[in-house]
């Protein structure tokens, strides 16, 4: 398995390698552990990989996404029901680590974690994130949690266990906070929300986009990678240039829905081809 | 969130500022009613036999509920943050029935997300925040219930915040919105104190309030938390019972928890979802419980129980047979326990009773669990 480290310097020494034409994006894919099934969540991140998707984010279901839109929602009431569990998160980590290449990242709400291990009245982070290690992750994106308030050291918690803290910021970011944000951050990238608002394929992507990336990097030296909303190639095309990373997610549930149990895998492998490919 | 921080600057300088105060005063007093009167249930007391029972009637400030104090604080708030648009969610509908008033009185367009299943049993309080121009969304995932309005309402914020204010319904959600609220509902418990001395000439011995996501309870409570000899009581909804999963008391079985933007008691299974509760009040059916009434629960100056459905019902009945009053289903969790409570206290102390709304919104409900099979021939008949 690429550290994550080394596979974003691949895509950053890939981007100047198009020095002339622009370089095209690196793609983040995401699942929901346990939609539409778990053995399924295997197979789908498989094929992500193997169709070209540089770095996948696996999402451990909860009851209540806040920064989630109707799409992953589904998803997440759709793996409760089948009764996926964090534990079996963590299986699913350990079974998909041994098997791709591309780094893995966890994305999960606090709470989760925070009730990790079920140790009454105790926090479960520090063991949620040796666990996670263990299992192979190498980032975690938590879209609840404000750096500025670091919930029981969840920065250098997380650091510590060798494991990236990805920050997120949004075009609403202050410059005040960016800096804090900043300072929390010491590795991985940047997961730059796309436009105010909950996850979800969207037909366009916000026209300002350009500058609001300009205005985030200069408060970062890590790549950044940009989220919610990006459904189609053109989306990606109009980020190169401006990011290192382009992350889908609703945009695959979607095709997932759409397709019959046999079908999904060589559906996404399609899509996720036409993400990538640099034409 | 930035918009957080906006709020929070907003309400610190709008405290300082006279012209904000006078106007919240005046508008408490010629529009929502206030004060709103505390009357002595000598009737209820007798019956009882025991304390003298007073209750405090919020089901008299206009709209019906408490709810209406912290609407009209906050739409003050909005407009001087010049947001255009209020969003709420809402339980019971009380909520998202005094936003909508205030929408209508101040000028906002107004959205309010209310769980399905909420939608279908308090049905009246639909109407009338549709006749006041709001528009009211049915949210269908999860629970269909309040906490998921509430999950629908910050969606709606995160997306729009630059024009929209959330107008967050109890004192729970991120910080500063408990304090917010507590602020603003704390005018309940100053009357409470003033009236008393006026009725008895010394403080109550007992402040007792149903606490959903507590914002009535700590309108209450505010002004006595110094006063150490005044014991304070918190009911939660006990549903079927504590050990029937069909309940939301979150301070014995709830566990510490972070969503939603707060870290609370919040009831969740062992892996940390978050679970199922059931009230027959819609505006107690939450799984989280507003942070400051963590820390009263944690420092033990509040005592917090709960009261049964059943309790419930009888509590309605009798306050109704004894002294003419119908209080919201949610408000008759603080009656339940005072009926247990106050034929065990001598004649000399004194229990005053929150009653956060009035009971008009649960027609439909009392109809069904009273078996009023009259009324039901008559909704038959009107529907043809
Ligand atoms: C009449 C009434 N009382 C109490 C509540 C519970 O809320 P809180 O605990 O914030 O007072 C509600 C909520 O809808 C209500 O309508």
């Amino acid at each position: 398995m690429i550290t994550l480290e080394d596979q974003l310097k691949n895509i950053c020494s890939r981007s100047t390698h198009y020095r002339g034409s622009k370089p095209w994006p690196a793609l983040m894919t995401h699942v929901v552990v346990g939609y539409p099934s778990l053995p399924k969540t295997i197979e789908i991140a498989m094929t992500m990989a193997d169709a070209g998707a540089s770095l996948i984010e696996l999402q451990i279901p909860f009851s209540d996404p806040m920064a989630d839109g109707p799409t992953i929602m589904r998803a997440n009431e759709h793996a409760l029901a089948g009764g996926t569990t964090p534990k079996d998160c963590m299986r699913v980590m350990e079974t998909l680590s041994a098997r791709v290449d591309v780094p893995l990242l966890f994305m999960s709400y606090f709470n989760l974690i925070h009730a990790y291990g079920n140790q009454r009245g105790k926090s479960g982070l520090a063991r949620f994130l040796a666990d996670a290690r263990s299992a192979g992750a190498q980032g975690m994106i938590v879209p609840d949690i404000p750096p500025e308030e670091s919930h029981e050291g969840y920065w250098t918690l997380t650091y510590k266990n060798g494991l990236a803290a990805i920050p997120l910021v949004s075009p609403v970011s202050s410059e005040t906070r960016l800096k804090k944000i900043a300072a929390a951050s010491k590795s991985g990238f940047v997961y730059c929300v796309s436009t105010t608002g909950t996850t979800g394929a969207r037909k366009e992507l916000p026209q300002d986009l350009r500058a609001y990336l300009q205005r985030i990097r200069r408060h970062f030296s890590q790549p950044l990678a940009v989220g919610f909303g990006i459904s189609k190639r053109e989306h990606i095309q109009i980020l190169s240039g401006s990011a290192e990373i382009a992350i889908v997610g609703s945009a695959v549930i979607n095709i997932i829905e759409k397709s019959s149990a046999k079908s999904a895998a060589a559906n996404v492998r399609k899509f996720v081809r036409q993400l990538t490919r640099n034409s | 969130m930035p918009a957080l921080a906006e709020l929070e600057e907003c309400f610190c300088s709008a405290k300082k500022d006279k012209k904000f105060q006078q106007e919240l005063a005046q508008t408490f007093r010629t529009y929502v009613g206030r004060p709103t009167p505390l009357y002595f249930c000598e009737n209820l007391s007798r019956e009882l036999g025991g304390a003298k029972i007073f209750v405090k009637n919020e089901g008299l400030a206009h709209t019906g509920a408490h709810k209406i104090n912290h609407c009209v604080g906050q739409a003050l708030l909005a407009r001087r943050m010049n947001k255009q648009r209020l969003i709420a969610e809402t339980g019971a509908g009380q909520h998202g029935l005094a936003t909508a008033t205030v929408a209508a009185k101040f000028g906002f367009e107004c959205v309010i997300y209310m769980g399905a299943l909420d939608v279908a049993r308090q049905r009246p309080n639909v109407f009338w925040m549709e006749k006041l121009g709001a528009k009211v969304i049915p949210v269908e995932f999860g629970g269909k219930r309040l906490k998921d309005a509430v999950n629908a309402a910050l969606k709606d914020w995160i997306t729009n915040v630059r024009t929209t204010h959330y107008l967050l319904g109890s004192t729970l959600g991120p910080h500063p919105f408990p304090e917010v609220n507590r602020y603003f509902q704390s005018v309940v418990g100053h009357e409470i104190k003033l009236q008393m001395q006026e009725a008895t000439g010394k403080l109550p011995d007992y402040v007792v309030a149903c606490v959903g996501g507590g914002s009535n309870s700590a309108g209450a409570f505010n002004a006595f938390l110094p006063h150490k000899r005044v014991k304070l009581i918190g009911v939660e909804a006990g549903g079927k019972g504590p050990n029937s999963g069909a309940h939301a008391i979150r301070l014995r079985s709830g566990r510490i928890g972070i969503v939603e933007g707060y870290k609370s008691y919040w009831l969740l299974d062992d892996n940390g979802q978050v679970a199922d509760t059931h009230s027959i009040s819609a505006g107690l059916d939450y799984a989280g419980i507003g942070p400051l009434h963590a820390l009263l629960h944690d420092q033990g100056r509040v005592t917090y129980t709960y009261a049964l459905d059943k309790e419930v019902l009888h509590a309605v009945e009798l306050l109704a047979r004894t002294e003419g009053i119908f209080p919201a289903l949610e408000s008759a969790h603080a009656l339940a326990h005072t009926v247990k409570l106050a034929p065990g206290l001598a004649r000399s102390k004194t229990i005053v009773v929150n009653l956060s709304g009035r009971g008009d919104k649960d027609i439909f409900i009392l109809a069904k669990h009273l078996a009023d099979e009259n009324f039901f021939d008559f909704l038959r008949e009107y529907a043809k």
